[in-house]
């Protein structure tokens, strides 16, 4: 059984696009606000939010991922509130697809997922060498 | 051995053409005002650097995109800034379809789709325009070489297929927006159109009132068209049965080439509508799983033909069609019998008390009652036809071969799926079933659109039984 661990940079790609996501968000509700106590009361409970997300959620959640690779089928479980673990055995498995997003691109990681009728399941963020493996290994796996 | 393919560069118009329409008059208005005026005014300036910008992107994507088979996977890549690249195993492939419609044909290309049982219900996995050399050597790659002797169907046989096919409503689908386009280029509106019908219909002089003729004109134009898109679209209809793969090709304007394993067909299906009961002679369809943008997964193999014959040319290649397990029927008897007919009974009972209620209440509109009833009086008197047909040979059996055979809407059909390829068997039993001891089965096809045929009224303990011997159960 082969156990991959995704790296720090992952964690940091999740922080960055929460930051963005949150920015986005503070940037179009700004524009509607007008009473500026509402505006500071909302503010505040987004930054909580926001901080909350970001040193204890991500955090959690990147720690609590786990992908195995055992002989026969791929194993995730995650979830910090609600936990998950995705069995998809490679006999059920259709196909693999890597999907890169610009920012991911840049720091050198894509993420993987895998196809089965009805169903899919998403690796996050791996070492853009390491999806390649994991892809070719998929493929190249006896079904 | 690895071979990388690029697209076709037409794919620039398929990506573009969804903002073409928008884009394009606009941007020609503007051509025209400059060479008139020598000038732009601001909002065309933004759409034309908008159009510019879309064509780059079309372009680009183009242009990144890649197709590389190599010997147990083909990889697709497609996108600039967020980058999809899929890995398919080709024993995952569910089918590969080759598309040319007039334009292809012109610039020498053609539209080639991959689809898996993972895509979508209603949309192809991949689909992309390759050059017509390229896409001869992918399908090579992908299923081996050229297939052997093909199976030819005579045109006959392909206008009877399209005929039983082809519906008025399908026609109203095709021909509105055609007949709305004309309309619009010759600068008529569509109520002019429907005028012209209407006067056309008034000159028949029959009995029924003139929206009845109006009616039947309309419906029996929107047959017609039905019935030419169909033919069309089977004209050069062929098959080749290879030992793993089954290859169909069809079509005039649009030529239709599909390619699929025979391991992802999930059953077959003989049926038969109304017009080929006439001419006695059957279809038959298979249900490949993951088959493309056809809602149905469904593949017609022989559009016309006599039962026996269908049986012959495909029983060796189907080993499935041989049905091995104790046959289970309906029970025999005046009551039984009554059963079937519940249903049409009770439609018969409401369209007679309808068209009286309706026949005395608006006198004037009696003969347009008349003429409805007298149609729909014949549909239900088909319908009761074929439920006596269901009560004399309905059946159901489990061996390898799952088959059951019924009616499916208006038609009657056969069901045969390997006993792996079944996803559900449902027994229903309704009030009354408990007392005459039967249940209705309805056995379901393991894919993405459950194809599925019901059986009514077989004895429910020997169902019970066939099913827990067939699939080793124990209570």
């Amino acid at each position: 059984m082969e156990e991959l661990k995704l790296p720090r940079k992952t964690l940091s790609l999740w922080k960055i696009r929460v930051t963005f996501a949150v920015l986005v968000f503070f940037g179009i509700f700004s524009y509607f606000f007008h009473s500026f106590d509402w505006f500071l009361a909302a503010t505040l409970i987004i930054i909580c939010l926001y901080e909350a997300v970001i040193l204890w959620y991500l955090p959690a959640l990147f720690k609590r991922y786990s992908i195995k690779y055992i002989n026969g089928a791929v194993i995730i479980e995650t979830g910090v509130i609600i936990k998950t673990t995705h069995i998809m055995p490679f006999s059920k498995m259709i196909y693999a697809e890597s999907v890169t997003s610009p920012l991911a691109k840049a720091m050198g990681l894509s993420a993987v997922t895998l196809k089965a009728a009805r169903s899919r399941m998403i690796i996050p963020e791996m070492p853009s060498k390491d999806t390649e493996r994991f892809i070719k290994a998929l493929a190249e796996a006896e079904r | 051995m690895k071979r990388v393919f690029k697209a076709h560069p037409l794919m620039i118009l398929t990506i573009i053409k969804p903002f073409l329409f928008i884009l394009i008059i606009p941007v020609l208005r503007g051509v025209v005002q400059y060479l008139k005026n020598g000038e732009v005014t601001q909002i065309l300036g933004v759409e034309m650097l908008l159009f510019s910008a879309i064509v780059l992107f079309g372009t680009a994507r183009w242009y990144f995109f890649r197709l590389t088979c190599q010997e147990k996977y083909v990889t697709v890549r497609d996108g600039i800034f967020f980058i999809r690249k899929a890995v398919i195993p080709i024993s995952g492939l569910s089918s590969v379809q080759s598309a040319q419609n007039p334009l292809d044909y012109i610039f020498g290309c053609v539209t080639f789709r991959i689809n898996t049982e993972a895509g979508s219900r209603t949309k192809t996995d991949y689909s992309f325009k390759l050059s017509r050399k390229d896409a001869n050597q992918v399908s090579k790659l992908l299923y081996g070489e050229k297939s052997g002797e093909p199976v030819r169907f005579s045109p006959v046989k392909i206008a009877i297929l399209a005929a039983a096919t082809s519906s008025a409503f399908t026609g109203l689908l095709v021909g509105v927006p055609i007949l709305n386009s004309v309309a619009r280029l010759t600068g008529r509106g569509v109520n002019e159109v429907l005028d012209q019908i209407n006067s056309v219909s008034n000159t028949f002089q029959t009995h029924f009132p003139p929206i009845v003729n109006t009616v039947t004109f309309i419906l029996l134009c929107s047959f017609a068209v039905s019935f030419i898109y169909s033919f069309l679209r089977y004209l050069k209809f062929r098959i080749y049965l290879n030992d793993d793969r089954v290859e169909v090709r069809s079509g005039l304007l649009v030529m239709l080439r599909t390619s699929f394993k025979k391991s992802s067909i999930n059953n077959v299906k003989i049926e038969q509508t109304l017009l080929m009961k006439f001419l006695k002679r059957y279809a038959l369809k298979v249900n490949v799983g993951g088959y493309g943008e056809a809602k149905s997964e469904s593949q017609v193999l022989v559009p016309c033909g006599k039962y026996k014959e269908i049986k012959e040319m495909f029983g060796d290649y189907f080993p499935f069609l041989k049905i091995d397990g104790k046959s289970l029927k309906s029970r025999v008897g005046a009551i039984h019998l009554n059963r079937y007919f519940f249903w049409a009974e009770v439609f018969m009972g409401i369209l007679i008390a309808l068209a009286l209620i309706l026949g005395l209440r608006f006198e004037e509109f009696g003969r347009l009652v008349a003429f409805v009833t007298f149609i729909l009086g014949f549909i239900i008197l088909y319908y009761t036809y074929l439920c006596y047909n269901e009560y004399r040979y309905c059946q159901v059996s489990f061996g390898n071969t799952v088959y059951a055979r019924g009616k499916k809407g208006l038609r009657k059909c056969r069901f045969f799926c390997p006993k792996d390829k079944v996803g559900e068997i449902k027994l229903y039993r309704y009030p009354f079933d408990p007392l005459y001891k039967t249940c209705n089965v309805r056995i379901i096809t393991r894919s993405e659109t459950a194809d599925n045929l019901l059986v009514r009224h077989v004895v429910y303990e020997d169902t019970k039984k066939a099913i827990f011997d067939c699939f080793g159960i124990n209570e």
